[in-house]
């Protein structure tokens, strides 16, 4: 263990005086500050090819929110058959995100897995975007499937190639920057498609809106083009620094055992839960948002956007922040409660008030970004280090199935009951995350109060026991 | 949380004992067509295309009664008569009511004995524009373009022909339908095209089943007016109603109101409520009457959501312009100079719907009635689900955290016994 690189130095350190290998020769433009994968200029090149690597599925993913209204009166839908746009992105990945690993480390490599998933984010988009111009439904729907097999395992492989080149102290704020990119991706997303599809229904007067509807998707579809450039320019920088560098590839190193799952405790069901139990209530929420503030509120299209694209871009900025935060202070479980709270408050403030929406989503956002600092380290808490990957795995599974599923019922509710009674849905549900973290406290509270320790008696509790397996290990 | 949900159930309960919403019901005479009209009567006999259409029913409820009078002479019109009385009988003269000689109208139509309170409602105009810059708004359109060609079509009601009311009424369900026959000279030649006035009465307190589901109670008619491929003068033709409410006693105001509930037309957070208050300031407080409807009508005959549109209404203005040739001027007659006359325009889109040739078809629902408009209330499903909703955790909370305190005492009770820590760290 003598060799592990020491956290301190950067990861493809230079200076490595014990090598005797013949260290490549970098003539050139090859050996320039950028160029050079041991320099840090190159390094944060690399890192921005990176975020933008999964920029264009964040972006697309949400097109349809964007879209709703013109969407719902060009393709004469229900609102029912809109979520399942949503729907056909998560069903491929109830079972997918169990192989993301695999298809990564033992299939197509990290290289050609990015650009593969690149590929299919792409030709989604495209799929779905011929299916709007040709006003097929069924196309659209085929085109958010292939999309989504590509969406979340891009994800994967962009954490991946983050753990391989940027190891060690600044891992976290890569996975920070990496997050909050694509968070702006989305919010981008809200604010220029209705803009995007007015200049262009404006330059055919007469065509028919689906044509319309079809091309402006086209045009998102180019984001998912910039991100596959990123995505090939990406593996052959890789390829490269593998050569000059002769670093491993970068490997998930999760393995998934479905066997592991009889060994979860309790407290791990219940963090599923929370999980699928709070997330619906977020992003089936601003599918629907468009039309929910025009019609309440009284908002124009790009007010009603702009304010249903406020809990992304507030996440962006206080998931890094929250993260820290709690990180220092420990008490997991209560950030978790203090999240579900909160958002409870927001969505009832949605539902039975007039109270300007701003404030509600805003607050939504900051504990959205609580919540899920809070929440996804408790697993880590619950389950040995070995059955992670499939601990991880289970739980985006769970979240994907409750996502598709919820996605339709949502929109059935709009349709049959209205809003009032969609909201009172999400309530629902949030009562439902909140009596899971309540029976979490007190199952955890019953085994010794592990999840919910202050850092510091967490940090006191691990230095003891590393001392007293130490003093274990003495002869007697 | 609490809180909210305990003023809702306030609400809801202060809803039914709300006294002025009738929660008594009127039974219903069977719907005369004509009454008194028979064939020696020359224009009531034979088939003519364009018949003299009456509708009567006599909704009659514990306290008084209320006389239904529908008809499309001169203009579409809805008459209504509260009274104590249960002898009081509706009295036409057809032969002054269809002459020629408009004086002659004058008084054709009673009620014997006078009834207490009455009202009517006359749609005077229809009304077609041209919406070449897309704002839906009628006050927005020049009477002419750049290139001095009309930009409105305005049809007056007292032009159109009318089929025989029994032909698409019926009369048991209280329904009169009152549709524009084949002939009309304001349309172009196309068989299909047809305007429709379907009027129905209820006895009791319910709601409609179709879009918009608005509710009706025992002093109110169900009114859908229906433009159903009436072929468009322009390529962005947008339409509107003219409308005219009068009353004997009264005072005019239009006002909406938006609620929290969306739950029988979804999407829709408002209701419009055109109120004729009493004016004499006699206590209690005497009902007026009403016109309400939702902003909202629907493009397609199915009245699904995705093709439903706004509906738009302008301030009210009184008038002293008199419907002529209608039933109200028929009736009212020689009081039209003391009666309270109130007039608006309802216009029917939106901007960016596609304009009314998308399908060239709109339906439009509203309420008229005696008495307080209705009001939707949150329903029991929705009151459920919360106080189960945010009960169940509150009481989980409340039991755990009982759990914890029993649990701490304990822990102490122990440490007091023993004397030391109970808890040592743990090996493994």
């Amino acid at each position: 263990m003598a060799d592990l690189p020491d956290e301190k130095e950067p990861l493809l350190g230079d200076g490595n005086v014990q090598t005797l290998d013949e260290e490549e020769e970098l003539t050139g433009c090859g050996g320039t500050l950028a160029c050079d994968p041991r320099r840090w200029l190159h390094r944060f090149l690399v890192l921005i090819l990176m975020c933008f690597l999964s920029f264009g599925s964040y972006f697309c993913y949400d097109n349809p929110a964007a879209l709703q209204d013109t969407m719902v009166s060009d393709l004469q839908i229900t609102t029912s058959q809109f979520m399942s746009f949503y729907a056909w992105y998560s069903w491929p990945n109830v079972i997918l995100c169990f192989f993301g690993g695999f298809l990564i480390d033992r299939v197509f490599g990290i290289r050609l897995g990015a650009i593969i998933f690149s590929l299919f984010v792409t030709g989604g988009q495209v799929i779905f975007a011929l299916g709007a111009m040709t006003n097929k439904f069924w196309l659209m729907d085929v085109g958010r499937f292939v999309f989504g097999l590509g969406g979340e395992s891009l994800a994967v492989a962009q954490n991946t190639y983050a753990v391989n080149w940027f190891k060690g102290r600044e891992l976290n704020m890569v996975f920070g920057l990496q997050l909050s990119f694509s968070r702006v991706g989305s919010t981008v997303n809200m604010n220029i498609m209705q803009p995007i599809y007015n200049l262009v229904d404006s330059h055919m007067p007469g065509s028919e809106g689906y044509t319309v509807l079809g091309i402006v998707l086209f045009l998102g579809a180019g984001t998912c083009i910039f991100s596959l450039v990123c995505a090939l320019y990406l593996a052959y920088l890789d390829k490269r620094a593998k050569r000059i560098l002769k670093k491993d590839d970068g490997k998930v190193g999760e393995v998934i055992r479905l066997k592991d799952l009889k060994d979860f405790p309790l407290t791990m069901w219940l963090i599923c839960i929370i999980c699928v139990a709070y997330y619906v209530t977020v992003f089936p929420f601003i599918g629907l948002g468009l039309v929910f503030f025009e019609q309440k509120f009284d908002y124009d299209p790009s007010a009603a956007n702009a304010v249903n694209s406020l809990v992304y871009i507030i996440s962006a900025g206080a998931s890094p922040l929250f993260g820290f935060v709690i990180d220092k202070t420990g008490n997991n479980i209560f950030w978790v409660m203090l999240g579900t709270i909160v958002t409870l408050g927001c969505h009832a403030m949605l539902a039975f008030t007039f109270i300007n929406p701003y404030v509600s989503m805003s607050i939504m956002g900051l504990a959205y970004s609580v919540l899920a600092s809070a929440l996804w380290p408790l697993v880590a808490l619950v389950v040995p280090e070995h059955q992670l990957g499939t601990a991880y795995g289970i739980m985006q599974s769970i979240q994907n199935l409750g996502l598709a599923v919820v996605a339709i019922v949502a929109g059935s509710i709009v349709d049959a009951k209205g809003y009032l009674l969609l909201e009172v849905f999400f309530l629902a549900w949030l009562c439902v995350a909140l009596i899971a973290c309540v029976l979490l406290y007190l199952v955890d509270v019953s085994q010794g109060g592990k999840l919910n320790m202050s850092s510091k008696r967490r940090t006191l509790l691990e230095k003891s026991h590393e001392k007293s397996t130490e003093e274990e290990k003495k002869p007697l | 949380m609490e809180t909210v949900h305990f003023l809702i159930f306030i609400q809801f309960l202060a809803s039914l004992v709300q006294g002025d919403v009738p929660v008594f019901n009127r039974t219903l005479s069977v719907m005369e067509f004509n009454p008194g009209c028979n064939a020696s009567i020359s224009p009531c006999k034979g088939n003519t295309m364009d018949t003299p259409n009456i509708a009567y029913t006599v909704a009659k409820g514990p306290k008084d009664s209320l006389h239904y009078v529908f008809s499309s002479i001169g203009a579409p019109t809805i008459l209504v008569a509260k009274t104590t009385k249960t002898n009081m009988k509706l009295k036409v003269n057809w032969t002054k009511l269809l002459s020629d000689n408009v004086t002659d109208m004058k008084n054709s139509v009673q009620f014997s004995p006078t009834p207490d309170y009455s009202f009517a409602v006359v749609f005077t105009k229809l009304y077609e524009y041209n919406d070449t810059d897309d704002h839906a708004n009628i006050t927005q359109v020049p009477l002419l373009d750049k290139l001095n060609m009309s930009q409105w079509v305005v049809r007056d009601f007292k032009n159109f022909t009318w089929e025989d009311l029994s032909l698409n009424s019926d009369a048991k369900q209280n329904r009169a339908v009152f549709k524009t026959s084949m002939i009309n000279v304001p349309f172009k030649n196309n068989t299909n095209s047809s305007v429709s006035f379907s009027m129905q009465v209820f006895g009791t307190d319910n709601r409609e089943t179709i879009f918009p589901q608005l509710k009706y109670t025992a002093n109110s008619t169900l009114i859908d007016l229906e433009l159903n491929e009436v072929t468009p003068s322009f390529l962005q033709s947008r339409y509107a109603v003219e409308m005219v409410f009068l009353s004997g006693d009264g005072k005019a105001g239009i006002k909406e109101s938006r609620s929290i509930d969306d739950e029988y037309t979804p999407g829709v957070f408002k209701t419009v409520d055109w109120k004729m208050d009493r004016h004499t300031s006699k206590q209690p407080q005497e009902l007026g009457s009403f016109v309400q409807w939702k902003p909202v009508c629907y493009l397609t005959p199915d009245r699904d959501r995705q093709n439903d549109t706004k509906v738009k209404y302008y301030p009210s203005v009184n008038t002293t312009v008199v419907p002529q040739k209608s039933l109200a001027y028929a009736y009212y007659g020689d009081q039209l100079p003391t009666v309270v006359m109130s007039a608006t325009n309802v216009s029917f889109g939106l901007e960016k719907d596609k304009f009314y040739n998308k399908f060239n078809y709109t339906v439009w629902t509203s309420v008229i009635g005696y008495g307080t408009p209705p009001a939707d209330e949150i329903s029991v499903l929705v009151i459920v689900v919360i106080i189960a909703g945010l009960g169940t955790p509150v009481l989980v909370i409340v039991v755990g955290g009982i759990y914890v305190c029993v649990k701490k005492k304990t822990k102490l009770k122990v440490k007091a016994d023993f004397g030391a820590e109970s808890s040592y760290s743990a090996i493994n």
